[in-house]
């Protein structure tokens, strides 16, 4: 027999009235303390039964759970479009907050200074207070001329710095001219004529 | 006014004439060697080819020795040996333009080269035509063998000799041409040296220089003619040698290569004293 069910079955005693009140009292007694030694052993019992508590705590975590999803879960595009909105908004907040404070007095102080410096730097300019090194300034940016810019390999006559009398001279640069035709041609020419060169021919005939 | 007028036409017209006639003559020759020249080049692709099939007939008639292999020999050997005899012909036409072309060749000497290489060209013409007639593969090997000797011994002599006489004309050439300019020169020198006035006169450490280049220049011009007579010797010597090689033609080539360096050097030494002269102070 169950615990549960001696708990629950009542006496079946029929004899006299005060004995039976006496029997019923004494029962009654007796039934409470096995009552509370049942529920001490139950509680014991409960006390170190691991999967009871598991069950107990599943039981939490589903309540919870079943809290939670009672509110309807928004799509995720207007969870950013939230998002976003709301540090805009704090954003424009701050910005509110700064720009009501007025410029920061840091970025004031420099800009004073930067605007003094840049018109003592006009003025000297302006009324001769100016760097010893103006003429340098002044001076054209370098661009090539045509007689720095490298010629090709066309040879022409020699034209010296200080040049004499026969620099110009027709019979010196008639020389000069031959000479220098004579020495490309000189230099660029092969005496001997490797595309006349006998050819290969194999006369070996045989068949043994 | 008017004679004049006619004279500086007629004189114009001339000149015309004559520049036009030389060019010609100038481009007929170098259009003729282009086109001796190509058929050679096309012969030898013909014989490269016969000689491919040749060495295939070859190896399967001494594989095989069957009748056809022989007749496909003896047909593939007669089209490589007139295709040799072709490449010969040809590249002998190509040289002799070539000599024909050439300036400053001793007369007798271009025209003992002539006469060899037309030798030469009739005989290997001569040879060609008889190799239809041989009939057997040993009559072939014979006929291979009397135009190797004759390639060996008197074709390579011709075409080197040829060849050698082309180089060393060329080398005259600039040598002829380096002495007039250089003569030029010396004569202008000389009026320099001349010249009393005080603006046109060279001072005394300018004329030093430029006699110390002059001493230069004539010592170059001395050792390449040395080398040039040198280079001649080496050419007569070849006439009586019996068996010229590429190593005899190669030999000689460095020695006029060595006349020619001078000449080279000498040039530069040329534009130095052209400077000098321009130059003041």
């Amino acid at each position: 027999m169950d615990d549960k069910d001696k708990i629950n079955q009542a006496p079946t005693v029929t004899d006299e009235k005060g004995q039976r009140q006496n029997v019923n009292a004494n029962q009654k007694q007796s039934d409470e303390e096995e009552i509370e030694e049942l529920q001490k052993h139950i509680g014991e019992a409960t006390s170190g039964d691991s999967v009871a508590e598991d069950l107990k705590s599943i039981k939490d975590t589903a309540k919870n759970l079943g809290e939670k999803l009672t509110g309807v879960v928004k799509p995720h595009h207007e969870r950013v479009v939230a998002t976003a909105k709301n540090v805009g908004t704090q954003m424009a907040g701050q910005v509110a907050e700064r720009t009501s404070k007025g410029i920061p007095k840091r970025v004031l102080v420099v800009g004073v200074v930067v605007l003094v410096i840049l018109m003592i730097s006009i003025f000297g300019r302006r009324f001769g207070v100016s760097r010893d090194t103006s003429d340098e300034e002044l001076a054209p940016s370098p661009t090539l001329t045509a007689e720095q810019i490298p010629s090709p390999a066309v040879e022409g006559p020699f034209i010296p710095a200080n040049a004499s009398v026969y620099a110009t001279d027709s019979a010196i640069l008639k020389i000069e001219e031959i000479n220098n035709i004579l020495r490309n041609e000189m230099f660029t020419t092969v005496l001997s004529e490797p595309i006349l060169f006998p050819p290969t021919l194999d006369y070996g005939v045989s068949f043994k | 006014m008017g004679l004049s007028k006619a004279l500086g036409i007629l004189l114009v017209l001339t000149f015309f004439v004559f520049a036009v006639s030389g060019a010609h003559a100038q481009s007929l020759d170098t259009s003729e060697f282009d086109e001796a020249y190509q058929e050679y080049r096309l012969a030898l692709e013909e014989y490269q080819k016969a000689h491919q099939e040749y060495s295939l007939a070859r190896s399967q008639f001494l594989r095989f020795g069957t009748l056809t292999s022989r007749e496909n020999a003896h047909e593939k050997t007669v089209r490589m040996l007139e295709a040799a005899d072709e490449v010969i012909i040809t590249h002998l036409r190509a040289v002799l333009i070539r000599l024909e072309m050439s300036e400053n060749i001793n007369n007798l000497q271009k025209a003992e080269s002539r006469l060899s290489i037309q030798e030469e060209i009739s005989w290997f013409t001569d040879h060609q035509a008889n190799l239809s007639s041989s009939l057997t593969l040993n009559d072939l090997e014979r006929d291979a063998r009397i135009a190797n000797t004759r390639y060996e011994q008197f074709y390579l002599k011709v075409v080197y000799q040829a060849l050698a006489a082309i180089s060393s004309g060329k080398l005259e050439t600039f040598q002829e041409r380096f002495s007039e300019n250089f003569e030029e020169l010396n004569i202008k020198l000389t009026n320099i040296r001349l010249d009393e006035r005080d603006e046109y006169r060279l001072n005394e450490f300018e004329l030093k220089r430029i006699d110390d280049w002059l001493l230069e220049i004539r010592n170059l011009v001395m050792r390449s003619e040395e080398k040039q007579l040198e280079a001649d010797v080496k050419i007569l010597e070849l006439q009586l040698t019996r068996r010229v090689t590429r190593g005899t033609y190669d030999n000689l080539i460095k020695t006029l290569s060595e006349s020619f360096q001078h000449l080279k050097q000498a040039s530069l030494y040329v534009n130095e004293i052209v400077k000098d002269i321009k130059t003041q102070g």
